[in-house]
């Protein structure tokens, strides 16, 4: 094989760097991030992990711990967890990846990087009241009526124009 | 309380720690009275097959000892007995033993075995952890010392049939328990270790799928004088297991489980078993799924090389998340993900051994309220200094040794050993502290 | 006769009214009195509660102070509902300053959060507030002959130390409620894994084959049927089963919610229970009644 065959790979570097790490370590629920040691047993244990190759949520913890803020950040992956636990069940060192994916998720969203399923879900939340209003259609309110069930469902949209207009509607947020 | 202060010891505790501690001491010419609640004198070496990292056979190692402790003229075995109470303090303690009635004369009990043969009554034997058969009158091993036999009242139907059998007259079925007090300057307390009981991790399927098991049965099943004479076989339908998995840090190291501690020999007793699953069956296929490989001792890490190198385990890094059967094979699937190549793997095993961590014994916690002693906050007997007093308790002439103080293997347990033999030897030779 | 405010959560009174029914009709039978929570708000579960755990908090902060208001308990029949209120009554209860930032907004309609209402799930009401010997004496139409398999729900049962409804690597309260109504209880590989709901939004297509790899592994211990706590779990076990990437050729398995299965046994109509809006007709499970 002579040099000219060889492929050139991009060289990647990054120099590690814990502010990330203690960053999220300040946040609600991104307290217990320093104790992993990255054993695997919560990728094992994720759903997701298994049917998709890009979510490795031990992966995701690594970048956090080694600082790389910009690529986790801008990235889908905090996203994909389903928050369903069973690391946080199995984890044993006590690490809540669960909590601390929605921290990522908070520091991210505070940069302006959230996927658009969850901002109009969000907005839609926020504006109704409720999640399923368009969804609520006149037969499923004669199903209702034949069950017996209340046919207005009656759900305040008052109060959470209030949380919008207080936590989620840009600027800094706390 | 005497003008003389006595000069004996009292050892709690017959593992390999007890017994060296005794031997020790009884050496320098004091009496020491060894007292154990099993049958027989041995703790859990006696049931080990092969020691780390040398492989050496441990019962073969391991005998010489208990007939040298036998045989002693200082050393008076006081086996099936516990200490119900002690009072006084160093220099003398006063001790009440109860000793359980094993409804057989030790002193006329010649260990023939007449009477086994005769017993109709067949119960787990609980020295083979459960796997194989024993007589209701029985010895746990046939190396046990003494070589006396014992009946297990609870399972005895009194047929008397063993009465006949006994050309010695020494089984007497009405016999009592019996109290034993004497007076001692110092304790050394070596009362070992439990494996913690991994039925606390159901998706692990211990005690669900038959062929999943754990690192002690393992060692019975390749032992030649275990239920199945040395033949690694699947409990479940008695096939040669090709391809064995070990899982790591099972009991151990985990937050959750109120074990937070490293049990310091699992990964090394892994090593060992996998590479003596390879010795048994040379076409096999072993994988050892850990987190760290902890092979911090004397020859510890060439023997973990000689695994992977010249036995050919195969180590994954990477807890393993569950264990799932296939119910027609009886054979196990793990999941586990491979940390060094963020690779998800379900990999299929015919056994699964899982190597569970040391926790403190059955009845540590009410020995040592009982005696006064304090215990670490992982229930272990507190050593007085970590550094300078690694084998004295916070109670002056009472001293500890062996896994009774933290996890440990058998070197550092017979150091241990000898190390509160003398520190009980100094209060006995000063007649106080 | 014990009294709960009743929150249903966004899904359920749109998408499985037949479940909000069953509830119903099921506990007041079983001695439970249910009071409909009005004027609620989402609890922000997934969506809200990854913007802003303030936001979130407030949301939830605010169901939970509606019960406070109404003087009662809250019900939770969704498994994320029930997780989102257990976890925010956690954190307002243990972080004075949180619960001071949320009063702040609530005292502006005149609620106020203190945390005397204490929030439950389904199952807890049947193993807490009704028992399970008060379920037995109240069978009259055993099932026989059939095997069920219990799904639970992972915001149901996880983290066990906030939601303390049932021992989360081994639950056991579906399936005791099960072999009470006479039926069998099956094991499966999985057991406690994510039905896969939550996946939906950002990738369908993972969510969808993890629901299947559920169904998959009842599948093969031959049941009549899935016995769900939570909607959201119901809808998706139901649909995915739909789904082209579904295993063809083979009957569909019924899931139906917990109370939607009792009732029969307990002597209910089966009309009154919306059994005729089940997606999967449940016909395998209610025949052996």
């Amino acid at each position: 094989m002579t040099k000219n065959e060889v492929k050139e790979k991009p060289a990647v570097s990054h120099t590690p760097s814990s502010d990330f790490a203690k960053e999220v370590e300040q946040e609600y629920g991104g307290e217990g991030i320093m104790k992993c040691i990255q054993c695997g047993m919560c990728t094992a244990s994720c759903m997701v992990a298994s049917m998709t190759d890009r979510y490795r949520p031990r992966q995701l913890i690594q970048k956090i711990l080694l600082g790389k803020r910009e690529e986790v950040l801008t990235s889908d992956l905090p996203w994909l967890c389903m928050t369903c636990r069973l690391c946080e069940e199995r984890c044993q060192e006590d690490v809540n990846l669960s909590e601390i994916f929605h921290a990522v998720r908070e520091i991210a969203a505070r940069e302006g990087h959230i996927p658009k399923v969850f901002q109009s879900t969000v907005d839609q939340v926020l504006e109704d009241g409720w999640l399923l209003k368009d969804a609520y259609s006149d037969f499923i309110e004669e199903d209702r009526e034949d069950l017996g069930l209340d046919t207005d469902l009656n759900w305040n949209d008052e109060f959470v124009k209030k949380v919008k207009k207080r936590y989620l509607s840009g600027g800094n947020k706390k | 309380m005497s003008e003389n202060k006595p000069n004996s010891a009292l050892v709690i505790g017959g593992g390999v720690a007890g017994i060296t501690a005794a031997l020790d001491i009884a050496s320098q010419g004091f009496k020491v009275y060894l007292v154990e609640r099993n049958p027989s004198i041995g703790g859990v070496m006696a049931q080990i097959d092969k020691t780390f990292p040398t492989l050496d056979c441990s019962a073969c190692i391991l005998t010489p000892k208990l007939s040298e402790v036998s045989r002693h003229k200082n050393i008076e075995i006081l086996t099936y007995s516990e200490v119900g109470s002690v009072t006084g303090s160093a220099g003398d303690f006063h001790v009440r033993v109860k000793r359980k009635a094993r409804y057989v004369n030790e002193d006329v009990c010649t260990g023939c075995g007449d009477c086994a043969e005769e017993c109709p009554v067949e119960v787990a034997n609980e020295f083979d952890l459960n796997i194989g058969f024993r007589k209701a009158i029985y010895v746990p091993f046939p190396q046990a010392t003494p070589n006396v036999y014992t009946v297990d009242k609870e399972n005895c139907i009194d047929c008397g049939r063993c009465v006949k059998a006994c050309q010695r007259n020494a089984i007497d079925l009405d016999m009592k328990d019996t109290t034993l007090e004497f007076h001692v300057g110092a304790i050394i307390i070596a009362t070992g270790f439990q494996l913690y009981d991994i039925t606390d991790y159901p998706r692990l399927g211990y005690g669900h799928y038959a062929n999943v098991i754990h690192a002690m049965e393992f060692e019975r099943l390749i032992n030649a004088a275990g239920p199945t004479h040395g033949h690694l076989i699947r409990l479940g339908d008695g096939k040669t297991p090709k391809s064995i998995g070990f899982i790591q840090c099972v009991g151990a190291r985990d937050v959750q489980k109120g074990v937070p501690y490293c049990s310091r020999v699992c990964c090394m007793y892994s090593i060992k078993n996998a590479v003596m699953a390879l010795e048994h069956n040379t076409d096999g296929e072993v994988w050892v799924y850990y987190a760290d490989i902890r092979a911090f001792g004397k020859g510890f890490e060439e023997f973990y090389e000689m695994a992977k190198k010249r036995f050919g385990v195969k180590f994954i890094r990477g807890r393993v998340a569950e264990v799932m059967e296939g119910k027609k094979t009886g054979n196990l699937v793990i999941r586990v993900e491979d940390t060094e190549t963020a690779e998800v793997r379900l990999i299929e095993h015919d056994l699964i051994v899982i190597s569970p961590g040391v926790v403190p014994p059955i009845g540590m916690d009410t020995m040592a309220k009982k005696m006064g002693i304090e215990q670490s906050d992982d229930g272990y007997i507190q050593a007085e200094h970590t550094f300078f007093g690694p084998t004295e308790t916070k109670t002056p002439g009472v001293f500890v040794c062996g896994c009774a103080e933290g996890p440990k293997d058998i070197p550092d347990s017979v150091s241990a050993g000898s190390a509160a033999a003398m520190k009980a030897t100094i209060v006995l030779s000063q007649g106080g502290t | 006769m014990k009294e709960f405010a009743l929150y249903t959560g966004c899904t359920t009174p749109v998408r499985l009214p037949a479940y909000e029914a069953s509830v119903k009709i099921v506990l007041e039978k079983l001695g439970i009195r249910l009071t409909l929570m009005k004027d609620a708000n989402c609890c922000g579960a997934q969506y809200v509660e990854s913007l802003s755990h303030t936001a979130f908090c407030a949301m939830s902060g605010r169901v939970i102070a509606l019960a406070e208001s109404m003087n009662l308990d809250v019900l939770a029949i969704c498994g994320a509902c029930s997780g989102s209120l257990k976890t925010v009554k956690h954190d307002l209860d243990n972080n004075p300053k949180l619960c001071a930032e949320v009063n702040e907004l609530l005292a502006e309609e005149g609620l106020k959060y203190t945390g005397t209402s204490e929030v439950k799930h389904l199952l807890q009401i049947f193993r807490e507030d009704i028992g399970y010997e008060a379920i037995k004496s109240a069978i009259v139409k055993p099932y026989s002959g059939l095997r069920l398999a219990a799904h639970y729900g992972c915001h149901v049962t996880r983290p066990p130390e906030i939601v303390k409804v049932d021992d989360a690597e081994n639950p056991t309260i579906i399936d005791r409620i099960i072999e009470l109504a006479g039926a069998t209880a099956v094991d499966y590989t999985g057991k406690t894994r994510c039905c896969g709901g939550p996946m939906l939004a950002m990738d369908a297509d993972v969510a969808t084959r993890i629901g299947l790899d559920k169904i998959k592994n009842i599948r093969e211990e031959d049941v009549d049927g899935i016995i769900t706590a939570c909607e959201f779990c119901d809808i998706q076990l139901t649909q995915v089963q739909f789904d082209d990437l579904a295993e063809q050729g083979v009957s569909k398995i019924p899931v139906i919610p917990l109370p939607q299965f009792l009732g029969p046994a307990l002597g209910i109509n089966f009309d009154k229970l919306g059994i005729y809006l089940n997606k999967i007709d449940p016909k395998t499970i209610l025949q052996k009644v």
